[in-house]
């Protein structure tokens, strides 16, 4: 089939969970925060008013009663949202999917930031377009490195015209690119002629309120953004949108109505009615306390668990939902997420997050949604298997085998 | 409440200017989705159960008109 990419490009089984087993894989939210009797009223209302219109088509729009939702929501990282450049998306997925489709010709490279989240690869492969790792630095993306990396791969006779960013509470590594950095990287874009792709389902989930301004509010004519109500509201609901510079509008919105034909007019009418009423405050202000309480909850346990010499590295995030674990002397994460399964904590190793196994010695953590009262006992499961010997595993694999 | 304040919460609901309270929703620019967030609003502003099918009379469809549809519905018996 044409859609069949080398390497495949699935997505990880995240979402499956066994009996004893406490999952730190699939990115989901923490539910537990979202009023459900006001939302449960408020649909209620939508379909008895409005239902022969909310359960019908619509129009490729971002419906004007919701405009003001996505207006705030972008304005509180300085971004821009108007009816005039918003498509409608059932969710950030369905974004990089149309943006690829959209923006892209089969046989293209497009730049990805690594370690990059799985369903951004493989919607990038399954639209036959090849990720090459964007240049970094210890401070992220490294424009030098662009303008070297994409000369020589113009040399080389490829096509590239978009670099994929998660600039904010990056997924995997809970990583934010700072400002300058946004600012730098844009006039490489600017240099380069490169479209720049931002992904940010995380930016309003700093653990104390910060946050960092987008690229899009940098530069809106170089920046097509995807937003997502996924982490903010409910994934359930399947709405997100794109903001497009004007001159891609139209390709973005004819893309996004042949994958879709129509978005959710009850999604959309949900989220309005929400944030006509209570806001987004009190919400993203519960998730994020939420998410800084599970945090530091695992990191602490990480800090008392594997202590200081351990091959085990990673930073405490500021916001978002990960933690990213990395080895020390690069041995392959695989094995050792494998082994914390049979121990009953399952983990995302990081080959998944790899264009071609460059980030295999890395482990992602998720807490956003791990009950509070089993972090402590999964860290210890993860702690008990990261300590394992390699060797060991081998051994016992031998025996086994 | 009066009628300047419901076309204040009209133009919050709706995103858009009430010049005239007598102009028709529709030509104030409120699409179709944003009559029923009206309607939501409505309801849980004044505690009853809008009819629906209220807007089909047009005499009802403008700030005006819906206000008098609201203090049809509230209006305490007389003498209470
Ligand atoms: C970086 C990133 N982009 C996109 C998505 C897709 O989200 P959705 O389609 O629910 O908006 C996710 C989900 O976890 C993500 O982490």
């Amino acid at each position: 089939m044409w859609t069949d990419t080398r390497p495949p490009a699935e997505l990880p089984k995240l979402f499956e969970r066994g009996a004893d087993v406490i999952s730190l894989a699939g990115g989901l939210p923490d539910l537990g925060v979202l009023p459900l009797d006001e939302i449960s009223a408020q649909l209620g209302r939508l379909v008895r008013l409005g239902g022969r219109l909310a359960l019908q088509y619509t129009t490729p729009h971002v419906a004007k009663s919701l405009v003001p939702a996505v207006a705030d929501l972008m304005g509180r990282e300085g971004g821009r949202a108007d009816a005039d450049n918003l498509i409608p998306t059932s969710g950030s997925q369905m974004g990089l999917t149309a943006v690829a489709l959209a923006l892209g010709t089969p046989g293209d490279t497009i730049l990805t930031q690594t370690p990059a989240y799985p369903g951004a690869t493989a919607a990038f492969r399954t639209a036959g377009l090849l990720p090459h790792a964007a240049p970094e630095d210890a401070e992220g993306l490294d424009p030098a490195g662009l303008r070297r990396v994409v000369t020589e791969l113009r040399a080389a006779g490829r096509t590239v015209r978009l670099l994929y960013t998660n600039p904010t509470f990056q997924n995997p590594t809970g990583a934010t690119l700072a400002v300058p950095r946004r600012a730098e990287v844009l006039a490489a874009c600017r240099e380069l002629d490169l479209l720049l792709v931002e992904d940010n389902p995380y930016g309003l989930l700093g653990f104390d309120g910060t946050t960092t301004t987008l690229f899009q509010a940098l530069d809106p004519e170089r920046v097509v953004y995807l937003g997502t109500f996924s982490k903010i509201f409910a994934p359930g609901l399947r709405s997100g949108w794109i903001a497009a510079p004007a001159h891609l509008r139209y390709d973005l919105a004819r893309v996004a109505e042949i994958i879709s034909l129509s978005p959710s007019a009850l999604a959309q009418g949900a989220l309005a009615a929400y944030h006509s009423r209570s806001g987004w405050d009190t919400l993203i202000d519960r998730y994020r306390d939420s998410y800084r309480e599970r945090c530091t909850l695992m990191a602490d346990a990480l800090d008392a668990e594997l202590g200081t010499d351990s091959p085990w590295h990673w930073q405490r995030p500021d916001g978002g939902f990960y933690l990213w674990l990395r080895h020390r002397d690069r041995a392959d994460a695989g094995p050792y997420a494998r082994a914390a399964a049979d121990r009953g904590v399952s983990v995302v190793p990081g080959g998944h997050f790899s264009i071609d196994g460059e980030h295999a010695h890395g482990l992602r953590l998720c807490f956003s949604n791990v009950p509070r009262k089993k972090i402590t006992e999964a860290v210890g499961r993860l702690s008990a298997a990261l300590t394992e010997l390699p060797s060991e595993r081998r051994e016992l694999a031998e025996v086994a085998g | 409440m009066n009628q300047s304040q419901f076309d204040q919460l009209v133009e919050r609901t709706c995103s858009v200017r009430v010049t005239d309270s007598e102009t028709p929703l529709v030509d104030l620019g409120v699409d179709s989705l944003h009559t029923v967030a009206l309607l939501m609003a409505i309801e849980e502003e004044f505690g009853f159960e809008v009819d629906p099918d209220a807007l089909a009379d047009p005499a009802l469809a403008s700030p005006a008109g819906l206000l008098r549809y609201v203090h049809a519905n509230t209006a305490s018996p007389a003498g209470i």
